[in-house]
């Protein structure tokens, strides 16, 4: 399985980085180097900020690179590939790794070139040892998750769900008492209004939605947002420029998010017709 | 070797295969023939693994050769390769991926390629090769890694003449090697050369399934003009088997059955003083067998 796996994992990193997508990729480290760490003169930022900044990069890096190199994979010429693999997950593995490697790959260079350049980052040894586990863990996440949104991986309705499952989600981790005060009113409102068109259950439900998100929907959104602490863990302690011991633990948890999102893209991949595009 | 069994498939409001069941056997080269939107490639392609059937199942034969699943190596009918790779990376990485060791690689690699002829062109980027030359690749890959069975859809599409004779030398040393072999052409005469067994698939049915010499003798006929009338003897000719057909000084034997019974006719006209003008033996083509099976 490591040979079939290292294969097409070098096959696809040559491909991607010979494509448009691996152009954008170098060219957005270069463009990104130059906004935030091109010295001209200035004073040169703290390494905290190269954690945050890089990291962040190698998030939406890996997200557009999943769909890209996901893209490559889901084409006629991958049949006889396909065919050869006693699982299809192999193939799968292989792009996120030659995602992440990929995105990695960028990111050093780019942290190196802002280590070693005139002018440039100071290097902390202490939070230097913080970086590949977050960056890591930040990029694995976002390729597992961008796969649900990709042709190779989806199935049925499966983009809808994730998608939408993650948008309550973002909801939730933004809601506030405002917020929750208006949606109780616009459920009131909507409750009223079916109430005036005799559409009685449909009323009553709407106004139970709207009480209860007036009493206790505050506490079920500020609930659900907790999804999003290693996220807030993770930028909290990269800008402190070190992790205490609970912040320390939101890599692994970010990984335990990718692992079931990979689990739920290889059950998608593995059950699906493979209707490669020409 | 593998079981296709009561395979059902559906594509919103097609029916793409409907209740399709054969068997392959070791060795087998079964030619897979209908017109196009029969079925053909989906059933490939859910054999190869790529689509899953919505009824029925493709199984390993139980007590098979392969102890499980055969190995298989898949040639599509789009002739499409992975851009900026040449002729040797291609084959090289399909060998990796059948578990090949790269000592292995470069043993059998050679011989692979100076069968399908792409010596010359070792180097050279798959997006420069005439459409012969990828065709001929990728049937090269279909043998990378000794793969048990052979999915073969519609290898010579596309092909001049000369391209067509060139690729079905090279599948008739694939089956002089033992190969199993499953392949779908429009070009009937090249089954009727390369295929011990025809499928013949229409509106997602099996509407024929036989070797090709019994499909082609069922069919055939041997017609005996004799020097006059001889429907004085329809009653005695039509004893000797079904199938003989008295037409004034004509007799036609259509059938296995019929056209064994020929010594018996010949005997009985010449006892009854009757000279043989003609006797001419009517074989059926694949083409005139396939008509019939999707008409």
């Amino acid at each position: 399985m490591m040979q079939r796996v290292s294969t097409l994992t070098r096959y696809l990193l040559g491909r991607q980085s010979r494509s448009v997508a691996g152009g954008i990729g170098v060219l957005s480290a270069a463009i990104l180097w130059w906004i935030f760490f091109n010295p001209r003169g200035g004073s040169a930022p703290e390494m905290s900020m190269l954690t945050l900044i890089v990291g962040m990069y190698g998030f939406g890096l890996s997200f557009l690179m999943t769909l890209s190199t996901a893209a490559k994979v889901y084409r006629g010429d991958s049949a006889p590939l396909f065919v050869r693999l006693p699982s299809r997950i192999e193939f799968l593995t292989a792009t996120m790794l030659c995602v992440a490697t990929f995105t990695l790959f960028l990111q050093l260079i780019l942290a190196l070139v802002v280590f070693i350049q005139p002018g440039g980052v100071d290097f902390v040894f202490n939070q230097a040892i913080q970086i590949p586990p977050l960056w890591i863990a930040l990029n694995l996440f976002a390729a597992v998750f961008a796969f649900h949104a990709t042709d190779l991986v989806q199935s049925g309705w499966s983009r809808v769900w994730i998608f939408g499952v993650a948008a309550v989600l973002l909801f939730s981790q933004s809601a506030d008492a405002r917020t929750m005060g208006w949606l109780s009113k616009l459920l009131g409102n909507w409750a009223t209004s079916a109430g005036q068109r005799g559409w009685t259950q449909i009323g009553t439900s709407l106004r139970q939605a709207s009480n209860w998100a007036f009493e206790s929907g505050l506490d079920f959104t500020e609930a659900l947002g907790v999804v999003f602490w290693p996220f807030r863990a993770i930028s909290k302690g990269a800008l402190a420029g070190s992790f205490n011991s609970s912040q320390a633990l939101a890599p692994a948890i970010l990984l335990l998010y990718a692992t079931i999102l990979f689990l739920l893209a290889a059950d998608f991949l593995a059950h699906k017709d493979l209707h490669l595009l020409d | 070797m593998i079981e296709v069994d009561h395979l059902s498939k559906r594509y919103l409001d097609v029916q793409a295969l409907d209740d399709v069941s054969f068997a392959i056997e070791q060795g087998d080269v079964i030619g897979l023939l209908g017109p196009n939107g029969a079925g053909k490639s989906t059933l490939f392609r859910i054999i190869a693994g790529l689509l899953k059937p919505d009824k029925g199942r493709v199984r390993p034969t139980i007590g098979g050769p392969t102890n499980g699943w055969p190995t298989i190596g898949y040639k599509p009918d789009r002739l499409l390769f992975p851009p900026g790779m040449n002729v040797q990376q291609y084959l090289k990485m399909i060998g990796r991926l059948q578990n090949m060791r790269g000592s292995e690689i470069r043993r059998v690699m050679p011989t692979i390629i100076d069968q399908v002829d792409l010596s010359m062109v070792l180097s050279r980027p798959i997006s420069q090769l005439s459409k012969g030359m990828r065709q001929r690749l990728g049937l090269a890959q279909v043998m990378m890694g000794d793969p048990s069975l052979l999915l073969l859809d519609e290898p010579t599409n596309g092909l001049d003449p000369a391209g067509q004779s060139e690729i079905r030398d090279i599948i008739d040393q694939f089956k002089a090697a033992g190969k199993t072999i499953l392949i779908s052409s429009h070009q009937l005469h090249e089954i009727t050369a390369i295929c011990d067994r025809v499928l013949i698939l229409s509106n997602g049915r099996i509407e024929l399934q036989k070797s090709v010499t019994e499909a082609l003798a069922e069919k055939s006929a041997v017609e005996i003009h004799a020097s006059h009338d001889v429907t004085d003897l329809t009653a005695a000719l039509q004893t000797l088997a079904p199938g003989i057909e008295i037409i004034e000084n004509t007799i036609l034997l259509t059938g296995e059955a019929a056209i064994a019974q020929r010594p018996a006719v010949l005997g009985l006209l010449l006892n009854n003083q009757y000279d043989i003008v003609s006797m001419e033996h009517k074989r059926m083509t694949l083409n005139e067998v396939y008509a019939e099976a999707v008409q």
